[in-house]
């Protein structure tokens, strides 16, 4: 008996393990698969890459020996298109350990400096001799990548890079032991990369945009406790239940920061106010959903009140989005009448029962000054002529807009539509030139104020 | 007698590891067909059918708008976890099923609604919400929405890459992306982290970098500026 029951079991058993065996064997297919396709992906973005770079270089280099303004337009283009595929592919790359920051700036902004000079071009102005000499230094640079990177290509001909240990490599060990001491290539790179200048032009990713002056702050310093004051006042003093100081931020502008418990259901509401000037910077509630019983335009005007009693009184609407219980609105400041986009601060009010549960003002405070702005060449009339003919225009008004590079154009806004959609163009009241379009799309719960 | 009972015991115990190896190997993701689902951003009268539903059954205690955003986004989560279902808040086959409403094919727009034509930012706000959820849900609000302002941060910097899902899916930016977690359904509070993130709102003043500084393996980010402590990250530029 005792023999028959151990031939059944042993026979289960021998069935079970090798049920495992064969489940274990496709596992393991399955991991190579995947192991592959991923390689695969890692070494299509490598050679990219290089690809890429390769390009640029070339393309920089007629840059250097042409002189006809319409083939630098295509030159131009193509090396800006060349650059944003570059920098796509070394995002690809498993080589966070390494930090390559450096070595995408210089492509980010290599690929912007040129799209800035072909816009020049296409505006007429030639390219400076400064402009020259920078992109002769850009050359020169590109072709020190451009070989190591093929170098690091025809390396890896006698046997690929294993992307897969390089991504599984614990940043430790990157410094001490890498798994493939070929990837020191990619550390030489952002050695070099960090002996570029700084490239300041006018383009977003310029060297200049990472240094913020904000210029509405004021000059007069506050201590904490002045901070605290002022924290408590812009709730009101008996909505306060407490407050403690809480952190620092340590940004381009300065600011104290507490925590505040409400006398309103005990909302938790985080509040900065900064350290030159004493104004509030942002306030933001510890976010729950919130019932809807007040309409947006009631929520409007408390919100508008509520500026204007904290000392905007030329502030006016621009945006604004509702949802989940949630009114958020935009406000531009105004000057003789003339919309300050720049100036603009954010506010978040409860559909609950009315109660601010955010306010942002740091654009404000960066941008805002009394400006001296410029009479507009151009009449309303003429602008409305200038418009494009198949623009139905609803209404015209001048408007301060803000640049990709913080400057500062004044505009006539015009909204108009063009069958079912709605657009804003923007037509520069000195120049004439059309400086935006922007289309107004009705997403859910948003809609444009003018 | 003493020898029978070990060969029972072994067999048993290999048994046991045998089947529960068989049943974690088995169920490779599933993908189901969502030809007409119903989520997050939509509107038209299918969500209205699903809210009516929800309401009458407790779920939701929102206004009926035809609007699926986050109130009604919680709603169904409670109602697909009540019902055994994934809480996944997307109203596909299953869910769709137990509330009793009949998703056809066409879409779920309302033709009679305004035309809301060429790309509205439903799909960023959704992935954005997604690796706020991932990496700092749990942190207060303020934190969530410094995570996503870090992100977009890192989108118009030149040492990133330039678009919202190459800065998320960077290969070891946010460990969370890379274990996984990104493909979680965010919950409401990631979704109005993301919202306010696009909307310009940036706690951190202009933050590329946040590390838990309980967690952190990377020695590097140490020595990065600190501009503000929330909750349990450290935003540095």
């Amino acid at each position: 008996m005792q023999v028959k029951r151990i031939r059944i079991f042993s026979a289960i058993l021998g069935i079970f393990l090798v049920g495992s065996l064969v489940w274990g064997y496709r596992e393991y297919r399955l991991e190579q698969n995947y192991r592959t396709y991923l390689q695969n992906q890692y070494q299509k973005s490598f050679y990219e890459l290089a690809d890429h770079v390769g390009n640029l270089e070339t393309k920089l280099s007629k840059l250097m020996v042409t002189a006809a303004p319409k083939q630098n337009i295509l030159l131009l283009n193509d090396i800006w298109r060349q650059s944003n595929a570059a920098e796509m592919n070394l995002g690809q790359l498993p080589l966070a350990h390494l930090s390559l920051n450096k070595t995408a700036q210089f492509i980010n902004q290599l690929g912007d400096f040129c799209y800035y000079l072909s816009r020049n071009a296409a505006d007429g102005k030639p390219a400076s001799r400064n402009d020259m000499e920078r992109l002769k230094k850009l050359h020169d640079n590109s072709i020190l990548l451009n070989n190591e990177l093929k170098n690091l290509v025809a390396k890896s001909g006698q046997k690929d890079l294993d992307w897969i240990a390089i991504r599984n490599q614990k940043p430790q060990q990157v410094a001490k032991s890498p798994v493939d001491a070929r990837i020191a290539t990619f550390t030489k790179i952002e050695k070099m990369a960090a002996d570029y200048p700084s490239l300041i032009y006018d383009g977003p990713f310029s060297s200049s945009m990472d240094k913020i002056e904000p210029k509405g702050l004021g000059t007069k310093d506050v201590s904490p406790t002045e901070a605290q004051t002022i924290a408590t006042n812009f709730f009101g003093k008996d909505m306060v239940r407490n407050i403690s100081k809480a952190g620092e931020l340590n940004g381009p502008i300065k600011a104290w920061g507490f925590t505040v418990t409400s006398n309103n259901q005990n909302h938790k509401q985080d509040i900065y106010v900064t350290k030159k000037g004493g104004h509030v910077l942002w306030m933001m509630e510890e976010a729950t959903t919130y019932s809807r019983k007040l309409t947006v335009e009631q929520c409007a005007k408390l919100a508008e009140d509520f500026l204007k009693a904290k000392g905007f009184p030329d502030i006016t609407a621009t945006y604004r989005q509702y949802y989940d219980g949630i009114t958020v609105i935009n406000y531009a400041d105004k000057q003789n009448n003339i919309i300050l986009y720049p100036d603009l601060i954010k506010v978040k009010i409860s559909m609950e029962d009315g109660h601010i549960i955010g306010y942002d003002a740091q654009n404000y405070l960066v941008s805002h000054v009394v400006r001296q702005l410029p009479k507009p060449k151009l009449t309303e009339a003429q602008v409305r002529a200038m418009v494009s003919g198949n623009l139905k225009i609803q209404s015209i008004r001048l408007a301060l807009i803000p640049t990709d590079t913080r400057g500062e154009k004044l505009c006539y806004e015009c909204k108009g539509s063009y069958g079912k959609d709605n657009f804003i163009v923007y037509i520069n009241a000195v120049t004439g030139k059309e400086e935006n379009i922007l289309k107004i799309i009705d997403t859910i719960n948003g809609n444009l104020i003018l | 007698m003493k020898h029978y009972r070990k060969i029972i015991i072994s067999i048993f115990l290999t048994l046991v590891i045998c089947t529960s190896l068989f049943l974690t190997g088995s169920g490779h993701a599933q993908t189901t067909q969502n030809t007409s689902a119903l989520y997050w951003g939509q509107q038209g009268d299918k969500v209205i059918e699903v809210q009516v539903k929800l309401k009458n059954w407790g779920y939701y205690d929102g206004i009926v708008d035809g609007i699926y955003l986050g109130i009604t986004f919680e709603a169904v989560r409670s109602f697909q976890r009540k019902n055994g279902l994934t809480p996944d808040g997307v109203v596909g086959q299953d869910t769709s099923a137990a509330l009793g409403i009949v998703l056809d094919g066409s879409s779920a727009m309302n033709s009679s609604q305004p035309v809301s034509r060429g790309d509205d930012n439903r799909g960023t706000i959704y992935l954005l919400a997604q690796a706020v959820y991932a990496e700092a849900r749990g942190e207060p609000y303020v934190g969530q929405v410094a995570v996503a302002a870090v992100i977009l941060n890192r989108v118009g910097n030149y040492a990133f890459p330039n678009t919202i899902p190459g800065v998320i899916f960077q290969p070891g930016a946010f460990t969370a992306v890379d274990d996984g977690q990104i493909n979680l359904a965010p919950d409401s509070s990631a979704l109005s982290a993301a919202r306010d993130a696009l909307n310009g709102w940036d706690p951190t003043g202009g933050a590329i970098y946040y590390y838990n500084p309980a967690t952190s393996t990377s020695a590097w980010i140490w020595s990065r500026p600190v501009l503000i402590v929330i909750g349990r990250h450290r935003f540095a530029t």
